[in-house]
């Protein structure tokens, strides 16, 4: 097995193969892969697709294929947990403060910003024509594709670089995982912490996949500072304002990446219900309280304590 | 219609994209085949709804997206359309290679 670090999508991107030898061909894959997703899902980027897409005034505008990729799951990610996770998020990011990268925002005077908070919940508006692949976003929404485009992104490298190296593959991009091909022996072990920039090496949980996707959604990173108070990234759809939850992060198993990070997103948002809600549709989670108490929920393993 | 994105940018994406393209289909595909139906969401050739549950009519050309088609899911899932895993983790039995972490 052999892995490398980088920095991607604003955020960091570790690729493994467990043959050293698939290494240098999953890497170019990594690279090429995470420049077609950033240029056509970043709300940060002024010549990104989405952004033009975000600028368009609800005018029809034909996407690229990555983009309508990404739309569609995006929207699918908002059927399955009725709006929990929703895409037209984007407009309430941006008025609570989050509207430039994340880099940006850390380094200016947060006390000077003053957020508001717009609820959303326009995803059922959005207008899909498949056959000229175009989208209509309405005058005044705005997409956020940052949870799921990610989440997708490792799903299509991670199979994309099994078949290109022809070995097993782990792709993790903002401490989202998506694992391809044959694992290796005991599975891919992955360190569960409240901070994807947290060190392999620190004591902590670890558990072990072989197939499909991990993801942590957490209330402790991408925070900032506003007039009001601290934000932070995972807003309520409902309120357009942080999520008020009882979980400082939430780690989800799945069948892919995709499904674990719109998992994971909806139990943190979902609060006191998210136990019920992820035994319901057997996904195994982690759940760990403001105070730092952990719950298990579906099969996840308990004895994966800290090594 | 407006084409999204300026044409530099478009053009060195789709180098990119047509490596990732049949895979992001691939991926699509195992989420419908595990539970909603990704083509539930797009209009059919016909511009109707590829869905029983239907949708009101749009005011513009394009419609407007349909609630999901009815799922079909795979042995074992759950009738969400989040798939489970094929199994739940297992505890780590060697040094991690990867965390796991809010970002």
């Amino acid at each position: 097995m052999k892995s490398i670090a980088l920095r991607a999508l604003g955020t960091s991107a570790v690729l493994a193969t467990a043959d050293p030898a698939g290494l240098p061909a999953a890497r170019r894959l990594l690279v090429c892969g995470l420049r077609a997703f950033d240029l056509a899902c970043s709300r940060f980027r002024d010549d990104s697709e989405l952004t033009a897409l975000n600028r368009a005034g609800g005018e029809p505008t034909r996407v690229g294929e990555l983009l309508w990729d990404a739309l569609v799951v995006a929207l699918r990610a908002a059927e399955l947990t009725d709006g929990i996770v929703d895409p037209t998020v984007g407009r309430s990011l941006r008025l609570a403060g989050y509207d430039r990268t994340y880099l940006r925002v850390r380094v200016r005077e947060g006390r000077l910003v003053e957020p508001a908070f717009e609820p959303a919940g326009h995803w059922r508006s959005i207008e899909l024509d498949e056959d000229r692949r175009q989208v209509r976003v309405p005058p005044g929404v705005e997409l956020d594709l940052g949870a799921t485009a990610k989440a997708l992104a490792a799903d299509s490298i991670a199979g994309a670089a099994a078949e290109l190296a022809a070995c097993g593959v782990l792709v993790v991009l903002g401490g989202d995982v998506a694992v391809a091909g044959s694992p290796p022996e005991g599975g891919w072990p992955i360190r569960i912490a409240d901070d994807h920039s947290t060190h392999c090496d620190v004591p902590g949980p670890a558990v072990a996949i072989s197939a499909g996707g991990l993801a942590t959604s957490s209330t402790v990173v991408r925070r900032w500072d506003s007039s009001t108070g601290e934000q932070h990234h995972l807003l309520d759809p409902r309120t357009g304002r942080p999520a008020e939850t009882p979980w400082r992060t939430a780690t989800v198993a799945a069948g892919s990446c995709v499904d674990a990070n719109t998992a994971s997103t909806a139990a943190v948002v979902l609060g006191h219900a998210a136990p019920a809600w992820l035994e319901d549709r057997r996904l195994p989670a982690r759940l760990v309280r403001r105070d730092g108490a952990a719950v298990y929920v579906g099969g996840w393993p308990e004895r994966a304590l800290a090594a | 219609m407006t084409e999204a994105g300026p044409q530099p940018a478009i053009h060195a994406r789709d180098a990119a994209v047509v490596k990732l393209r049949r895979l992001t289909v691939a991926v699509l595909a195992a989420a419908a085949a595990a539970a909603a139906s990704v083509a539930g969401y797009v209009a059919s050739a016909a511009g109707v709804r590829a869905t029983s549950q239907g949708v009101a009519a749009a005011p513009s050309s394009i419609p407007p997206v349909p609630a999901p088609a009815a799922t079909v899911p795979l042995a074992g899932a759950a009738p969400s359309g989040i798939s489970p895993p094929a199994s739940a983790p297992a505890p780590a039995s060697a040094a991690p290679v990867a965390v796991s972490g809010g970002s």
